[in-house]
């Protein structure tokens, strides 16, 4: 039990393929948000449907955010971790924030743009690593 | 017309394996990653199901004897047990991660909240089970699932690639790397894995007897055991050709039951999202009704405890405390906030590890001569289901292996 406390309580190194990883699921959370966010601008979507979808979106960033908060990067990788870990954050804050203004579109319009921003951040990070 | 709705136990059982909740997003996620590439595992295992759902209804016709019975004739008492905690504990991990489904399914459509909508989930299934006949059951759940026909129609508006998709019949040998080539394994033996959920044959046969099937209905077993899961397999197809076709291009790996529902509205606005919602909901609670149900069942015949759902509560208490039971701990496991997805996830890699064990007894029992008199396998069907054995042991030890290098399908 004690080992297992002392373990939970230091950061693990995270892998450059674990963060890989991460990296590639938060590039498809980007796509599937704006892919959603167009699908929402068209007016197919209900409200209900757009609000818990973004809610789930961000709910699953969330938690790899909550991992890299208890990582720590493995060396050479220092730079690459802390954009990741901004970039996720902020597409986490971001899908977030959506999903309680689904029926304002220049909001949606923002966010889109942000969103894209955000891609290509993690794009640019992923090609570095 | 009775006769024609005998199918829904086709359809009901076929939809709770093929399309549950894990299977809806797993197929999604090898549609997304690789295309048609994985078409042939849902083929097979198509033809592995149909198979074995045939023998198994006829064994429960010719011998009464529904399949847990014969799992504790042929392989003894000690591993019969063994084959039963194992059986029913997937089938409580999946109920609870259907009940979860359920509540997400119902917050997508409502926005009410998630912890609320398991308990109104659970006690809407539980008065159904309980109000509601055997073949009430299957024909509400067997027919409301078919509003997954949206899926299909989807597939079709979004124009498949033909040609890909044919070629995704045989299986693929050539990946970029060595990591998309264990990829591609573990989603092969998912969705192999999916389609013959145990608990699929326990429910079939099981329902053979509910429905007092004789000798003379062996044809309609066929029938009903061939339709109802090349419909489920053709759902599952459109499920892979949608993904292919919007989330493949985008680069989306779906996570989310959300994603899929997305992708199968695609080319709809709110009709069809809505549709689409709708159709997840019933076959996630098919789902959740038939591995309550299969609980149930494989308890009472495997200690030869009386069982019927359209027999009186007083004739059949074990029975009704069984599924009551499963109910109430399945909704308290999916009331801790556990990720459906996640507890779906074990249950297809766990399941595949005891379908050996399901799978043997029933072939033994079909091929035996002594038990089925002239209605015995022919020897094409014996070595067609000896075959498929095979497979299915070779898939059964994979899986664990697959699913700890692949981290759980992540690419």
């Amino acid at each position: 039990m004690l080992v297992l406390l002392v373990s939970c309580s230091h950061p693990s190194v995270i892998s450059r393929d674990e963060l890989h990883s991460i990296l590639r699921s938060s590039i498809s959370f980007t796509a599937e948000a704006e892919t959603s966010l167009d699908y929402v601008l068209q007016g197919r979507s209900t409200q209900n449907f757009a609000a818990g979808h973004f809610h789930y979106m961000a709910h699953e960033l969330e938690q790899s955010v909550k991992q890299l908060n208890q990582s720590k990067p493995s060396p050479g990788a220092e730079q690459a971790f802390a954009n990741s870990l901004q970039d996720v954050k902020d597409l986490a804050s971001e899908l977030r924030a959506i999903s309680f203004q689904t029926s304002d579109s220049t909001a949606i319009a923002v966010a889109k743009q942000r969103i894209t921003e955000i891609r290509r951040a993690l794009e640019k990070t992923s090609t570095s690593l | 017309m009775k006769k024609y709705l005998g199918i829904t136990l086709g359809i009901m059982t076929a939809l709770g394996g093929f399309l549950d909740l894990g299977q809806i997003v797993f197929t999604a996620q090898a549609g997304a990653y690789f295309s048609y590439q994985l078409l042939w595992a849902i083929v097979l295992g198509t033809a592995a199901i149909i198979l074995y759902m045939e023998m198994c209804g006829r064994i429960a016709v010719v011998a009464h004897e529904p399949v847990f019975s014969v799992v504790r004739t042929c392989l003894g008492f000690r591993l019969g047990l063994f084959v039963l905690i194992a059986s029913n504990l997937l089938n409580l991990i999946t109920c609870a991660a259907e009940l979860g489904g359920l509540a997400i399914v119902l917050h997508l459509l409502t926005g009410w909240p998630e912890k609320f909508l398991i308990l109104i989930s659970a006690l809407t299934l539980g008065a159904m089970v309980q109000l509601l006949r055997f073949q009430w059951i299957e024909r509400v759940f067997g027919l409301s699932g078919l509003l997954m026909i949206v899926f299909a129609v989807s597939a079709l508006i979004l124009h498949p690639d033909w040609k890909r998709l044919g070629s995704g019949l045989l299986p693929h040998f050539a990946f970029s790397s060595h990591k998309d080539g264990l990829l591609y394994a573990y989603f092969a033996v998912g969705i192999f894995s999916a389609m013959l959920m145990v608990y699929e044959v326990h429910f079939y046969s099981s329902g053979a007897i509910e429905e007092d099937w004789t000798p003379k209905d062996l044809k309609e077993n066929f029938m009903v055991a061939a339709l109802g899961s090349i419909l489920g397999s053709l759902l599952t197809v459109a499920l892979m050709a949608v993904a292919a076709s919007v989330l493949f291009p985008r680069g989306i790996f779906p996570k989310l039951l959300s994603t899929t529902v997305l992708a199968g509205a695609f080319p709809f606005g709110k009709g069809g999202l809505i549709i689409a919602l709708l159709g997840s909901l019933a076959c996630v609670a098919g789902a959740a009704v038939e591995t309550n149900l299969s609980g149930a069942y494989n308890f009472c015949q495997f200690f030869n405890l009386p069982w019927g759902k359209n027999r009186p509560i007083n004739e059949v208490p074990t029975y009704t405390a069984s599924w009551v039971g499963m109910l109430l701990l399945a909704c308290v496991i999916a009331l801790t906030g556990i990720s459906p997805l996640d507890l779906v996830n074990v249950s297809i890699i766990f399941g595949m590890v005891i379908m050996p064990l399901t799978y043997y007894p029933i072939l033994r029992a079909a091929s035996d001569k002594n038990i089925m008199g002239k209605h015995v396998n022919s020897r094409f069907l014996t070595i067609t289901g000896a075959a498929f054995l095979i497979v299915i042991t070779v898939a059964a030890i994979a899986a664990i292996p697959l699913m700890i290098v692949t981290h759980w399908g992540k690419p």
